[in-house]
């Protein structure tokens, strides 16, 4: 066992975990943000996708022990009591149906527009690659990006409060 | 359809862009997907499953797993053999289909790569895994039968030993004189066409939670179909229906995959049974697209006769259908669904349809996004586009030579389904006009003349569906086992509020904001201050609805909005 002490949303959590444990597993299982889901645990559909340090990592394809000492924002800790600009763009937009693969979108597009706040549709789709969606098509989510850059989603995400 | 719109003022409801009703769970992550659940003392189940496509299985020893910590308990498919009973066909579409046994977990033999052979139980699900490479599984193979047209030759191995041949139906459907169309027609087609088989592929992978409480089980599943569920498990494990609850919380997708009554299913139940326990199930991705039935999977032989001016005289569809290594919920059925729809939107004085189930040792197919229909319109259409191109006709000029003309409405096929309503003229146009059809056949047309390095493709289909399928009596005289209905009440609650409650649970298809409006839309209340226009669908099948039909075959729209009036 290895001890780690690290912040999920804004909260501190110090616990032993096996040194295999996937940072995803941790984040579900111990800690209970079960709002991150697990689509293919090989890092191909970026349904787990969270913040770590503000920068998006597929949590699949992370060791808990791994995230050591960080920060760690998941989709249940991006907005502090209402919606982040990102989750209602994605509403307005109809950019989700069945939502399984819509945490993982979010913060991969909170990432995104982090290191680039006007993106072109070009730009979003690239940003975007590591990310599948089953239901919807790719469209709305240009598109709710899209809405969201215009509202300022750029701004950084306000974490905290969730715990 | 038109009577009931106008009759109910419909005009105030639909056609309006409505706001989803289930997006502020799922966009900031409060969902209840079925691996979320947590039950106290729950344990974690895995499988073992065949690397062989068609093996006799010698030795199975789970007695080393048993020795590792955290491992509760390790069971062969003997350890179940008495109890596991058959995975159902819910469609016999023939009197004499055979339709093999089809044991949850293997017990004697393997017929698909991914087969599910020993599980094992344990404390978490690191430590399952832990405990699967202690498995010794050993295997006699056994020639694999991999291509349809080779499985029905005599000398073939058999996918069942002690089956005739691998072919487990036949099923045919003609209307017309076939003989006639095609004697003397002035342009017969005939064409091979082969529908890949393909792995379904939700986002949400399965996950199964079966909780025990004296004789009652719940069990929660990420299905499209929790009561039909409910009745199966009670017919496969013998537990009495009544000590069965089967919930289906949030699904992240089905396609038709998580329209199955799965081994994994069966199985969470009985271990719970046997262990007294709570335990989950939840596969990856990858275990998931060896297991997870397949969809389509079929050899097209199809041949159309036709006038010069490209009137269809006759149309003749032979299908091979790969059933897979065993006949799952509605596997048989799937390919046949295709019979109403191969004449698609047109007209034709005959037509033959025949449908041979073939089993091989790969995994089960069965409904699969659409489910037999989309497979015939993609038959019917390209076969049109060889015939418009046989006789030098552009494409829609052939399709509307042939097609149901607006003022032919009711109009019943030659596959003798009866179309209510249609306008493909104006469709069309209309199509054609934000297309720009024209103007890109033009350009098409100087890009072929110059030699442009750049060339232009311009497809074109038609489409139509049968959706909610047909009606329940239609339905039995296909042999098939469930209704074609769905239910819905209509609750009054105390605080004003009115609740409508169905069986078409949501997974992605906005059901709720739908089923608000629909229900409004038919009830004679107009009133904004009495509560009913906070009309609030509850989708929760299994946990609040007696009996319902789920969510397939397109039924929902159809059905559920009827159930409402």
């Amino acid at each position: 066992m290895t001890h780690i002490i690290l912040s999920v949303d804004s909260v501190t959590y110090a616990d032993d975990v096996e040194p295999r444990l996937l940072l995803v597993h941790y984040l579900r299982e111990v800690v209970g943000k079960t709002g991150t889901p697990i689509g293919c645990d090989t890092s191909n559909c970026g349904a787990c996708t969270v913040l770590m340090d503000g920068v998006s990592v597929k949590s699949c394809a992370v060791l808990a022990v791994q995230a050591d000492g960080s920060e760690i924002t998941t989709i249940q800790g991006l907005a502090n009591g209402g919606w982040h600009p990102l989750q209602q763009a994605f509403h307005d937009e109809h950019a989700l149906q069945c939502g399984y693969c819509t945490p993982g979108m979010i913060m991969a597009a909170t990432d995104l527009l982090r290191e680039n706040p006007q993106p072109t549709g070009a730009e979003i789709r690239a940003g975007l690659e590591g990310n599948l969606c089953r239901c919807t098509g790719y469209q709305n989510i240009i598109r709710a990006v899209q809405l969201a850059a215009r509202a300022g989603a750029q701004v950084p995400a306000q974490t905290g409060g969730q715990g | 359809m038109t009577a009931t719109l106008e009759q109910n003022d419909a005009g105030q409801e639909v056609g309006k862009p409505r706001a989803r009703k289930e997006d502020a769970r799922l966009v900031t992550g409060e969902t209840n997907w079925t691996d979320n659940i947590v039950l106290p003392g729950m344990l974690h189940l895995a499988f073992v499953r065949s690397p062989l496509a068609h093996a006799r299985i010698t030795k199975v020893d789970t007695s080393a797993a048993g020795k590792l910590p955290g491992v509760i308990a390790a069971f062969s498919g003997a350890d179940f053999a008495a109890e596991q009973g058959s995975l159902p066909c819910a469609w016999p579409v023939t009197d004499d289909i055979v339709i093999p046994g089809h044991p949850p977990m293997a017990v004697h033999e393997v017929r698909y790569v991914g087969e599910a052979v020993a599980c094992v139980v344990a404390r978490d699900r690191y430590i399952a895994a832990d405990a699967l490479e202690t498995i010794d599984v050993e295997y006699e193979p056994l020639s694999p039968v991999l291509d349809m047209r080779s499985a029905l030759a005599g000398d073939s191995p058999r996918v069942h030993a002690g089956t005739q041949s691998n072919r487990s139906f036949e099923w045919v459907f003609s209307n017309g004189d076939l003989d006639a169309a095609f004697r003397d027609a002035p342009v017969v087609i005939e064409r091979n066409y082969v529908q890949q088989r393909l792995i379904p592929t939700a986002m949400e992978p399965r996950a199964v939670v079966c909780s025990p409480n004296g004789e009652e089980f719940t069990l929660w599943s990420s299905t499209q179909i929790p009561h039909v569920l409910r009745v199966m498990l009670a017919l496969v494990t013998g537990i009495p229906e009544q000590n069965l609850r089967v919930i289906a919380p949030d699904v992240g997708g089905g396609f038709g995959s998580k329209l199955q009554v799965t081994a994994e299913e069966v199985l969470a139940v009985l271990v719970a049974r046997r262990l007294r326990r709570p335990v989950k199930w939840a596969e990856s991705r990858s275990e998931g697209n060896m297991t997870v039935h397949h969809g389509r999977d079929q050899l097209q032989r199809i041949k159309i006769a036709a006038e010069r001016d490209g009137r269809i005289r006759g149309l003749s569809v032979d299908l091979l259908a790969d059933m897979g290594a065993y006949l799952m919920l509605v596997t048989p059925g799937v390919p046949l669904l295709g019979a109403f729809m191969f004449n698609g939107i047109y007209k034709m004085d005959a037509y033959a349809f025949r449908c041979t189930g073939v089993f091989t040792t790969k995994v089960p197919t069965d409904a699969y996004r659409g489910a037999g229909r989309p497979e015939a319109t993609f038959g019917i259409e390209r076969i049109m586009d060889e015939l418009a191109n046989e006789l030098g006709l552009d494409p829609l000029e052939l399709r509307e030579r042939n097609w149901i003309t607006h003022e032919e409405f009711p109009y019943t096929t030659i596959a003798g389904l009866t179309y209510d309503s249609g306008n493909y003229e104006a469709a069309t146009a209309k199509a054609r006009r934000i297309f720009g059809y024209d103007e890109l056949r033009k350009e098409q047309m100087e890009r072929r003349a110059s030699g442009d390095s750049v060339q232009l493709g311009i497809g074109v289909s038609t489409f139509t569906e049968m959706c909610g399928l047909a009606p329940s009596r239609v339905l039995g005289q296909l042999s098939y086992t469930a209704g074609g209905w769905e239910h819905a009440s209509v609750r009054m609650l105390p605080t004003g509020k009115v609740e409508v409650v169905t069986g078409s649970s949501a997974h992605g298809r906005g059901t709720r904001p739908h089923g608000a409006r629909s229900w409004r839309t038919r009830s004679a209340c107009r009133s904004t201050t009495c509560g009913c226009c906070t009309a609030t669908p509850r989708c929760h099948p299994g946990a609040w609805t007696p009996m319902a039909r789920g969510r397939w075959w397109s039924a929902a729209w159809p059905c559920f909005p009827p159930a409402t009036r």
